[in-house]
């Protein structure tokens, strides 16, 4: 297993070195010029060219990547250009916030939907699962800015139990975490629901039951265990949904996070920050997916990895 | 028995600390000293006088008019006032200005603030920052030191707008000894000291904390602490504000304010702004260049009323020309040309005009108010016949097109951060040439340069005046721009704080505010 950890972490290297390639070239068909767009208004072309020199805009793509490279491999990421501060140490800073987000929102989603998927499945056309199925869509339909607002408005102004914006206690978390959760908590119960029922009519199952095994090992040892395997697979793509996709979460509640920082870097074709946050995020799903994996083989022992 | 005494006894201790906290409490809240201050967006300027993007006062001024300080500052009237300068002098032909400086400035660091730093900051904004430079300290050569608490300034024209340059973040006094320590620019931004009332405490990605310096020339302010967070989020600004977790929201949405109801914690504030929204022309575009009855049937056909009503809910103001009221330079009404809304003047310039019939593109930031403006002209235009396209860009290719004047049309934002419209910012400055050769496409381009340059070095007040007559009259004749309306600057806050006033170039001073 050891091995197959190994061989997939230097896969990453690859992959990332793809996906930052990507982004150049992606970002290099954009229009507009980030140096017009850096320099004051009443700049003049000449300052505007002495400008893009100076960032390396006049080189070719692949050589202003190539760069980017070298200097990553030397550890430095950048300085924004616009800010001027520099990428890892913002990165640093972020990261914890982002990253509590996604693990604190994937724990709660897995505690919730994983048993909340096994009972409706169990209970199947049951006032229960009626019940947990009409909640599961209606948590999937709404989306979760407006569910983010909603918290805001009720559990801020008009209660003020909890924190509107920003990050430091554990009370500020409580909202985002739950606007984050709820979409990924109903989709997961109900994809817990249909791997367990799946499960649950196997012959495999059926014979447990036959040779008297009680209706909780049943369900445990026999069904749930053989469905999990699809359901870390969406939980841990949740996980990595947060850590790139969690923007508007972030805006709402005014949280430091990658999503937000990488995003507001779009929009002003902040190189440094962007590319810093991709590789960020690339080698944190890589990590997660490899992790993913590796919890298969625990979960299921026919699962090797030579 | 005893166990009903022992719970009235109970109650009665409970009820007695309950009464003895009171006062206590009654004299926390009476000596809350910190604050907490919502902005939209983190201030990139914390050392104004060197800044490789556009200086924006609007995202800047919170930063560093808390932590910096200037020789002059507008007083309640908008007029520069001596502030660490306490007098002045002027040469007989315009070119020398000698200030005189308060003896009791100290820097955060502890350091005596010297005529020295005055000069040093001079010479270094226009050495490091020369595009900010030409705009906001338009003129200035350099300085030299009298003594520690004279100085001279040397412009190379007379400036009668020099004082009101000196309020701008050009303005600001760094340490050159500091600046020195901490190895230049770079250092100064990452360890930013000045002479303002409060210091730089620590700043996190969304949250800059500061507190009252004790050293400060015009006395300890009585809010100690701030808070400044970054919240982009509108609604997000206001619940916070509302809900009590924050106490002021500067720059605020117009349309968030007019929905703060009568029982909420906060309250809001505006003053007139100096932000302008105009439309500019494509001149690199042959059919918009040559043809001037076009650009008036535009000019004629726009209802401005409507657009005050439809963006600003009625607070702005129209505008008839570039200038907003209440500058040194704005022209008295009566005094200048207008071009009125009239429909059937707009439809007899299109006809003698060579209008294809094409759809004129208009180019906006997406998702600005200024996409909501270039709709509702959109409409206003179709009914005289001319057909509009709304393309709303992100800020690469809207600044592409701007400063290469190849959109028909551009509907943005302007902003003076100061009290001068002889802005040396403004769009036909002689001394910013821009990115396009305007000289080679713009008819009249001369005539404009020749203007500016008059009015920048006029010192009578009332020629100026006629002058800036003259030029929006002469810009309006030949639709070179329409100006369109001026909106205002909100403040939200929590109705308990005092002193909270609107400023019409953004101007905030936390030192000025108290609970």
């Amino acid at each position: 297993m050891l091995k197959y950890a190994l061989k997939r972490i230097l896969l990453l290297i690859p992959t990332v070195l793809g996906i930052t390639l990507f982004i150049y070239f992606i970002m290099s068909l954009v229009p507009g010029d980030p140096a017009a767009m850096l320099a004051p208004q009443e700049a003049t072309a000449e300052e505007i060219e002495a400008l893009r020199v100076s960032m390396g805009l006049d080189k070719p793509m692949l050589i202003q990547y190539l760069r980017y490279i070298w200097n990553v491999l030397q550890g430095d990421l950048g300085v924004s250009w616009f800010t001027k501060k520099s990428v890892a140490a913002e990165l640093v800073n972020r990261l914890p916030y982002t990253l509590t987000l996604g693990v604190m929102s994937t724990l709660i989603a897995s505690i919730i939907s994983i048993p909340l998927g096994t009972l409706t499945a169990v209970k199947h056309n049951t006032l229960a699962d009626y019940v947990v199925t009409f909640l599961c869509l209606f948590f999937s339909a709404m989306p979760n800015f407006w569910l983010a607002i909603l918290l805001q408005i009720n559990f801020s102004l008009n209660t003020g139990w909890l924190p509107a914006f920003g990050m430091g206690t554990p009370a500020h978390y409580v909202m985002p975490v739950i606007a984050v959760c709820a979409s990924s908590i109903a989709s997961n119960t109900r994809s817990t629901r249909t791997w367990v029922l799946d499960v649950i009519r196997s012959d495999y199952v059926r014979t447990a039951r036959a040779k008297g095994a009680n209706e909780v090992t049943v369900v445990m040892k026999h069904a749930l265990r053989n469905a999990l395997l699809p359901i870390i697979t969406g939980l841990g793509s949740s996980f990595a949904g947060v850590l790139g996709g969690s923007v508007v979460i972030e805006t709402v509640f005014a949280i430091p996070g990658v999503s937000t920082y990488l995003t507001t870097a779009v929009g002003v074709r902040d190189m440094p920050i962007i590319t810093g946050c991709i590789m960020v995020i690339s080698i944190f799903v890589g990590i997660v997916n490899l992790l993913i994996d590796l919890l298969y083989s625990v979960i299921d022992p026919r699962v090797k990895y030579e | 028995m005893k166990k009903e005494l022992g719970t009235r006894l109970l109650g009665m201790l409970l009820a007695l600390l309950l009464v003895a906290s009171l006062p206590f409490g009654a004299l926390a809240s009476d000596v809350k000293d910190s604050i907490n201050i919502v902005t939209y967006t983190e201030p990139l300027g914390v050392y104004p006088l060197h800044v490789d993007y556009g200086a924006d006062k609007t995202r800047d001024g919170i930063f560093f008019q808390q932590v910096y300080g200037t020789l002059f500052r507008y007083d309640e009237n908008n007029e520069p006032a001596p502030w660490i300068a306490t007098d002045y002098e002027i040469s007989e032909d315009g070119l020398e200005w000698t200030f005189t400086l308060r003896d009791d400035v100290y820097f955060h660091d502890g350091s005596k603030m010297t005529a020295e730093d005055v000069v040093f900051s001079w010479e270094h904004a226009i050495a490091e920052n020369p595009t900010a430079a030409t705009s906001m300290l338009n003129g200035l050569t350099g300085g030299e030191v009298i003594d520690d608490t004279h100085c001279k300034a040397i412009l190379s024209h007379k400036s009668p707008a020099f004082l009101n340059m000196l309020c701008t973040q050009m303005g600001v006094i760094a340490s050159k000894a500091h600046y020195e320590k901490v190895g230049g620019a770079e250092g100064y931004a990452a360890n930013p000291i000045g002479t303002g009332p409060y210091k730089l405490v620590s700043r996190e990605s969304n949250k800059f904390v500061f507190e009252a310096f004790d050293k400060y020339w015009a006395g300890v302010p009585a809010i100690k602490n701030i808070t400044l967070n970054i919240i982009s989020n509108i609604n997000t600004q206001f619940i916070a504000v509302e809900s009590g977790d924050a106490d002021v929201l500067i720059n605020a949405d117009l349309e968030s304010c007019t929905h703060i109801g009568g029982n909420s914690k906060a309250t809001w504030t505006y003053a007139d702004s100096t932000t302008r929204t105009l439309i500019t022309f494509g001149w690199t575009i042959p059919d918009i260049r040559e043809d001037l009855n076009l650009r008036l049937a535009i000019e004629a056909g726009i209802n401005k009323e409507e657009l005050v009503d439809g963006i600003l809910y009625g607070y702005g103001k129209v505008l008839d020309i570039d200038v907003v009221t209440g500058f040194p330079t704005s022209p008295e009404a009566g005094t200048y040309s207008v071009i009125p809304f009239d429909q059937e003047k707009a439809k007899e310039y299109l006809a003698a005009s060579n209008y294809s019939g094409r759809d004129l593109e208009i180019y906006v930031l997406s998702g600005s108010k200024c996409e909501k403006a270039a709709q509702i002209i959109q409409g206003q235009l179709d009914e005289i016949g001319i057909s509009i396209k709304v393309t709303p860009c992100d800020a690469g290719t809207f600044t592409a097109a701007m400063r290469a004047a190849s959109a028909d049309m551009i509907l943005y934002d302007n902003t003076n951060v100061w009290f001068d419209f002889c802005n040396p910012g403004a769009s036909y400055n002689p001394d910013i040439p821009g990115t396009y050769k305007p000289d080679e496409y713009f008819t009249g381009w001369e005539t404009l340069k020749d203007y500016y340059a008059k009015i920048a070095v006029e010192m009578d007040p009332a020629t100026r005046r006629q002058m800036m007559a003259d030029l929006m009259s002469y810009s309006l004749e030949n639709g070179y721009a329409v100006p369109l309306y001026a909106s205002v600057n909100a403040i939200v806050y929590n109705k308990d704080l005092k002193n909270i006033v609107a400023s019409p170039v953004n101007d905030f001073y936390v030192e000025k505010l108290s609970w």
